[in-house]
């Protein structure tokens, strides 16, 4: 059973979060959003603000220093959240300094406490962000003011379409004529990460708001349509990946976290916290044993792919060579047919490993590096770019790499040789997609400009900037 | 009513309340963008030479409505032209104003704008993402010295996370301080803060970074560069403008950021507004981008029933220092009496108390001029030149793990020379900075051959002749002052060329090499002057740029040395970190000395015999009502601790383990009349090296004793690697430590051939310069009597005396 066909069956069930509505507004779809989004970030933890904390439904009804009563169910007027809100003293109104909330989250919320200020969620103790419902998107601009930078990109599995990521869409072109056939419109502001399922009825969309909000997502290829939202996240999804049979989601996440999800339910199967900083790669090995998840924190980490527990760690970027010297952040992963794990991040190679190796030889000690180049574990696809490296598509052999310093680099993973260096772009390349059936690799960068390559002639095909109303 | 008027006059305000005189700065006001402001400043002058500002006293009024001026800011309206009325204590003036390009484009710029906005925030100070790693994942370069580095930063890194052209008010570089988002560094910007304005406006214009800017190449801070506050007026608006290379002018007075010397004694608001908080001296530093400039401000108010008793002047240096005081209403101690000066004067020169037989002779002189002919004896002395070298080889890393085979030795020996024939100081810096050869052969080179890494000597140079703490320009411009990068580069330029071989132990000059810029890979020509062709020793062209007259370092620097050496407090403090923000506490004496250092042909001991035939040297250390809380003008004089070794030469005369150098001429002659076998010989050589006298020795003597009250290690140029707190162990050394329990055991031998009487006297006179009070006489005399036995009843005596304050100290 392919992916697109089981999601065929599929219901879609999936509540989205709207704007407070004419009908009595809920607390959780209708009143949190605004109260996390604009009180959360200084009435939390340790140092909360006024000792008064509302991260969850509990915190949020009690008291803070000034003991007053916080909700006051049927009267909004008697309840200090929705005083504090409205406030004429202007140190007085919430939030200090900044502008107040909108007059309709405040009609929200007032009107919420004079229904009785009920919650809807499971568990009082709960945070409340996590709580939340998946968050509905605006449309995207009609014209885009200016080019967006592309971060994802995606051929479809026939290779014919091309599909990149804009702001609060996905855009659909022709791979070949650089043609916009299709806008997929209310997805994340920012679009980091696109993989199509095998038949390409969806696309597996990972995006977010910077810094406090990130969603995975099955969405129709044709419409558009949010069929499932997998999860939220506390800031960007950077990086998505489906398993070869396709019954597994993986998503890997600015907020640090790396998370599997059964594609049919849409069950959350594990979650990963084992990395210091973003998850910006994620990919599953072709055995489907493993999932190998890269981080800004420097290191690859080798999971177990049906229970997300540690299987080895590569430490090969870690070395320090002077102050400020090495140490290099690993933005991609990729295996190849063999099993063998590569990946890109700063510095100057790929660096090619295998996992069981690793594990035996304690890739996670010290002096990792050294020990392993003596011994021919890691290999090195050389590529001198000095900037950082964002991403690496791997097929028929071919390691395609591309980064800061704006070039598209081919190596021959066997030998480990360079093989093409493709013309320069302008700008910093962000994301690089492979279709080895017809050949076609395209990368998008932080001018919006997407170009196709033919890797066997080393021929551009097209050249395009993915911005609807913004010429080449 | 004549009481009644009276007592008005004296209530209300002085009478010459009125300005007679009224000054508007800028005298007029271009503004030509939208975003373009000018500061006002107004002052007032007054019938009695004082000045006061008024800005916030007085009244604009525009005559056409195409400017507003808001809280004493003129901010454009529409384009033309206009004069604004200025009223204030009774005058009115008038200036002139013109508007233009107000509905003309004027997008924000990179380097100019948005990176001064993210320093007045903080964002890129050192302990936030300016630091070396960033705080999390965002780094920015410290105040912007990097553009680069911050345009990738802003932009492009972070996968272009932190500024959104789609929707510019939802960046996260705005989010994160305004805390719509979690922000570790909590709350940072308001929207009301020009900050939110020109980020905002920087990322909906496309957030670009790669524009050409013209650079800002002048500060002007207005007014400058000092200026009295007299209570009760004591707040001064400034008004910073900043000069382009194009030369077109902007105010930036909300853009600049603002910083004090003195935290107590003044403060500066975000918007320029200085406010004084107590009497003194403090400076406000003004930065924008890579621009710093200081205002010096002194902080004065009528202090109740002060009188000024015009206290005597010696010389030149009581004239300045006596006319800040009265200034700040400060009034200088008494004269120390003659024994206090004695024992000051010999510690101060040559490290070592003064012998007790001259004490009794200096107490027992009738001379009017003893004190002026005791400096001279002083100053003549080899002790004199041996200790002032020490502290001279202390910054110079001389100690003999650094300088092996007698090269510390040689070294040291030919500093002390420098002091024994005062030689001129710029010769003296000419030989050591141009020095080349064999370190055994030319004691100078050694300089060189302490000092292990190229960026040391240029550090080590600019810290010991410049007075500039220049480290910091090394990775980034230098935060307090206006030290580049390029600057440290350049002054690195000067030696880059010194080459260290073989075995570190000669010095010679490589007929080429360069220093680059790190940041520009830039050639850099060497600091100060270049050289006389592309071949020739870049440091003689330095050093004599260095010691000629006029040179802004060279002379104040080695002034404030010695001043420091006589106060243990610099007239700059701390005596190595001369920079704008870190004013002298007594400017005008600084340059008196400095000038007068140049004129005597750079005579150290000229400098020394005037500064200590002062007054203000010769101040008592007990305070008056109205200077007790004094501690920057010197109207007493600065309590201290004796440093290690003067601590330890005086236990050894205070127990008589150590003898008076007079007594060496002696020893010697004995010595050496003796048969020579070995064991003599080696006497006679630490008779010579003065090895017994930690104060007088070539290298130091290395024990826990000088360890724990503070020797340097010698490792540093800095004169703070000399540790001056006090530590548990320094009482512990005191109280039972091996040196003080086997020189006090000792002590009872020679003392106890005296009677009781004499005793008393010899140890008190030895001790602290003085004979007995009566009545320490009598409890001292009771003491020895009531002893079972009497050398234990004087090793508990001297043991007392050694621990006493008095003796400790410095006073």
């Amino acid at each position: 059973m392919t992916g697109s066909h089981l999601l065929r069956t599929l219901f879609a069930v999936c509540a989205f979060a709207s704007p407070a509505s004419a009908a009595d507004p809920s607390f959780l779809p209708d009143v949190a959003p605004a109260l996390v989004a604009r009180c959360a970030s200084c009435h939390n933890g340790a140092k909360a603000r006024g000792d008064y904390k509302l991260d969850t439904f509990e915190n949020l009804l009690r008291p803070g220093a000034s003991g007053a009563k916080v909700i006051e169910p049927g009267k909004p007027e008697e309840s200090e959240l929705y005083k504090r809100l409205v406030a004429g003293d202007a140190t007085e109104r919430m939030p200090p300094g900044d502008d107040p909330l909108t007059a309709a989250e405040i009609a929200a919320v007032k009107k919420w406490i004079a229904g009785g200020a009920k919650f809807d969620g499971p568990d009082r103790a709960a945070s409340l962000k996590s709580a939340l419902p998946p968050r509905a998107h605006p449309v995207p601009p009609e014209k885009y003011p200016a080019a967006a930078p592309v971060f994802a990109l995606a051929f479809s599995p026939d290779g014919k379409e091309l599909a990149t990521g804009g702001v609060n869409e996905v855009l659909v072109w022709d791979a070949t004529s650089g043609k916009l056939l299709r806008r997929l419109p209310r997805l994340p502001a920012r679009v980091h990460a696109l993989a199509y399922t095998a038949g390409g009825a969806h696309l597996l969309v990972g995006g977010g708001t910077a810094g406090e909000y990130g969603e995975v997502a099955f969405v129709d290829a044709k419409t558009g349509a949010r069929v499932r939202v997998f999860g939220t996240f506390d800031d960007l999804v950077l990086s998505v990946a489906l398993s070869a049979d396709g019954n597994t989601v993986a998503a890997g996440s600015a907020d640090r976290t790396a998370r599997a999800y059964r594609t049919d339910t849409g069950k959350e199967l594990w979650r990963s916290a084992l990395h210091s900083d973003w998850v910006g790669g994620v990919a599953f090995a072709p055995n489907g044993k493993w999932l190998a998840t890269a981080s800004k924190d420097r290191t690859v980490k080798v999971l177990e792919a049906d229970t997300g527990k540690l299987f080895t760690t590569y430490n090969g970027h870690r070395r320090q060579y002077a102050p400020h010297v090495g140490q290099f952040e690993v933005h991609a992963v990729a295996f190849d047919q063999s099993g063998l794990a590569l990946l890109v991040g700063g510095g100057s190679a790929i660096r090619a490993w295998e996992p069981v190796k690793a594990q035996d030889e304690n890739g996670s000690a010290a002096d990792m590096e050294d020990r392993f180049k003596k011994a021919g574990h890691t290999r090195y696809l050389e590529f001198p770019a000095g900037k950082p490296v964002f991403a690496l598509a791997l097929g028929a052999g071919r390691a395609f790499s591309a980064g800061g310093d704006g070039v598209l680099r081919e190596h021959d993973v066997a030998s480990g040789k360079l093989v093409r260096e493709y013309p320069k772009s302008a700008d910093w390349v962000y994301a690089v997609a492979l279709h080895p059936g017809t050949g076609r690799v395209a990368t998008g960068g932080f001018d919006g400009e997407v170009r196709v390559w033919d890797t066997k002639t080393g021929e551009l095909v097209k050249r395009f900037t993915a911005a609807p109303g913004q010429s080449p | 009513m004549t009481t009644l008027t009276l007592l008005l006059g004296a209530t209300l305000a002085a009478p010459a309340d009125a300005p007679v005189r009224v000054e508007v700065y800028p005298a007029k006001v271009a503004l030509g963008s939208k975003r373009a402001t000018a500061q006002f400043v107004v002052t007032g002058h007054y019938a009695n030479g004082a000045t006061r500002d008024l800005t916030r006293d007085a009244t604009f009024t525009p005559s056409a409505a195409v400017v507003e001026v808001r809280a004493g800011v003129a901010v454009p309206q529409k384009d033309g032209k206009a004069e604004i009325a200025v009223a204030v204590g009774g005058h009115a003036l008038k200036v002139p104003v013109e508007v233009s390009g107000q509905s003309a484009p004027d997008p924000v710029r990179f380097g100019t704008e948005a990176l001064a906005a993210l320093t007045k925030q903080g964002c890129n100070a050192g302990s936030c993402h300016g630091s070396p790693e960033g705080k999390g994942g965002f780094r920015l370069s410290l105040f912007g010295y990097d553009p680069a580095v911050d345009a990738e930063s802003l932009v492009r890194g972070g996968l272009n996370r932190r500024v959104d052209a789609f929707a510019p008010a939802d960046s996260l570089l705005l989010k994160k301080p305004l805390m719509r988002v979690p922000h570790v560094g909590g709350k940072r910007l308001a929207k009301t803060d020009l900050g939110y304005r020109l980020l905002l406006d920087w990322i909906a214009g496309g957030a670009k970074t790669a524009e050409k800017e013209t650079a800002c190449v002048r500060l002007t801070v207005y007014p400058g560069p000092s200026r009295v506050l007299r209570a009760p007026h004591w707040a001064q608006q400034l008004s910073v403008v900043a000069t382009f290379a194009d030369g077109t002018t902007r105010d930036v007075t909300a853009l600049a950021t603002y910083d004090v010397s003195h935290k107590d004694v003044l403060s500066v608001s975000d918007a320029g507004l200085v406010t004084g908080a107590k009497r003194g001296q403090g400076a406000v530093s003004v930065r924008y981008l890579a621009h710093l400039e200081s205002v010096h401000f002194t902080i004065t108010e009528e202090v109740k029933s002060f009188v000024w008793n015009d206290p005597a002047e010696a010389n030149f240096v009581d004239k300045h220092v006596h006319a800040k005081q009265r200034q700040l209403s400060v009034l200088p101690s008494d004269t120390c009496d003659d024994a206090t000066f004695l024992r000051r004067a010999h510690l101060d020169l040559t490290g070592l108390l003064p012998p007790w037989e001259r004490a009794k002779a200096f107490l027992a002189n009738p001379a009017a001029d003893k004190r002026a002919k005791l400096i001279d004896e002083l100053l003549a002395s080899e002790e004199f030149a041996r200790y002032w070298a020490l502290r001279t080889a202390d910054l110079m890393r001389v100690n003999p793990k650094t300088l092996p085979n007698g090269r510390a030795e040689l070294f040291a020996e030919w500093l002390a020379d420098g002091y024994r024939k005062n030689a001129p100081f710029d010769e003296a810096v000419t030989e050591l900075l141009t020095a080349s050869g064999d370190g055994a052969k030319v004691p100078a080179a050694n300089y060189f051959l302490a000092i292990p890494a190229l960026e040391d000597l240029a550090e080590t140079t600019a810290q010991l002749f410049m007075g500039s703490r220049v480290n910091c320009a090394k990775c980034h411009n230098h935060p307090f002052e206006n030290w580049t990068q390029e600057d440290y580069y350049r002054i690195a330029a000067v030696f880059v060329r010194v080459k260290k071989a073989p075995k570190g132990a000669t010095v010679s000059l490589a007929a080429s090499g360069e220093t680059t810029h790190p940041a520009t890979g830039k050639v850099l020509a060497p600091f100060g002057a270049p050289a006389a062709d592309a071949t020739a020793d870049r440091r003689v062209a330095f050093a004599r740029w260095l010691t000629k007259p006029g040179n802004p370092y060279f002379a104040r620097v080695e002034v404030n040395r010695i001043w420091f050496g006589l106060f243990g407090r610099g007239i700059v403090n701390p005596v190595d970190d001369f920079r704008s923000s870190n004013p002298p506490a007594l400017p005008e004496l600084l340059d008196a000395l400095a000038a007068e250092f140049e004129k005597s042909g750079f005579d150290r001991k000229h400098i020394v015999r005037l500064i200590c035939n002062s007054r203000t040297y010769q101040r008592s250390t007990a305070t008056n009502t109205f200077n007790e809380s004094d501690d920057a003008l010197f109207s007493h004089y600065p309590i201290r601790r004796l440093s290690a070794e003067q601590t330890q030469d005086a236990i050894g005369f205070a127990t008589g383990t150590l003898a008076p150098p007079a007594e060496l001429a002696e020893q010697l002659a004995k010595a050496e009349k003796e048969p020579a076998d070995a064991s003599k010989l080696a006497a006679i050589k630490r008779l010579k090296d003065r090895t017994a006298y930690a104060t007088q020795r070539r290298t130091p003597e290395q024990s826990p004793f000088l360890a724990a009250f503070g020797q340097p290690k010698r490792e540093s140029p800095c004169a703070c690697e000399r540790a001056d707190e006090p530590t548990v162990d320094q009482a512990l050394q005191l109280l039972n430590g091996p040196l003080v329990a086997d020189r006090v055991r000792a002590s009872a031998e020679g003392l106890a051939k005296l009677a009781d009487a004499e005793l008393v006297e010899r140890v008190w006179l030895t001790a602290f310069a003085r004979p007995p009070t009566a009545a320490e006489r009598t409890k001292a005399l009771e003491h020895l009597k009531k002893g079972a036995d009497r050398a234990d009843a004087i090793r508990d005596l001297v043991w007392a005396v050694v621990n006493t304050r008095e003796f400790l100290l410095q006073h």
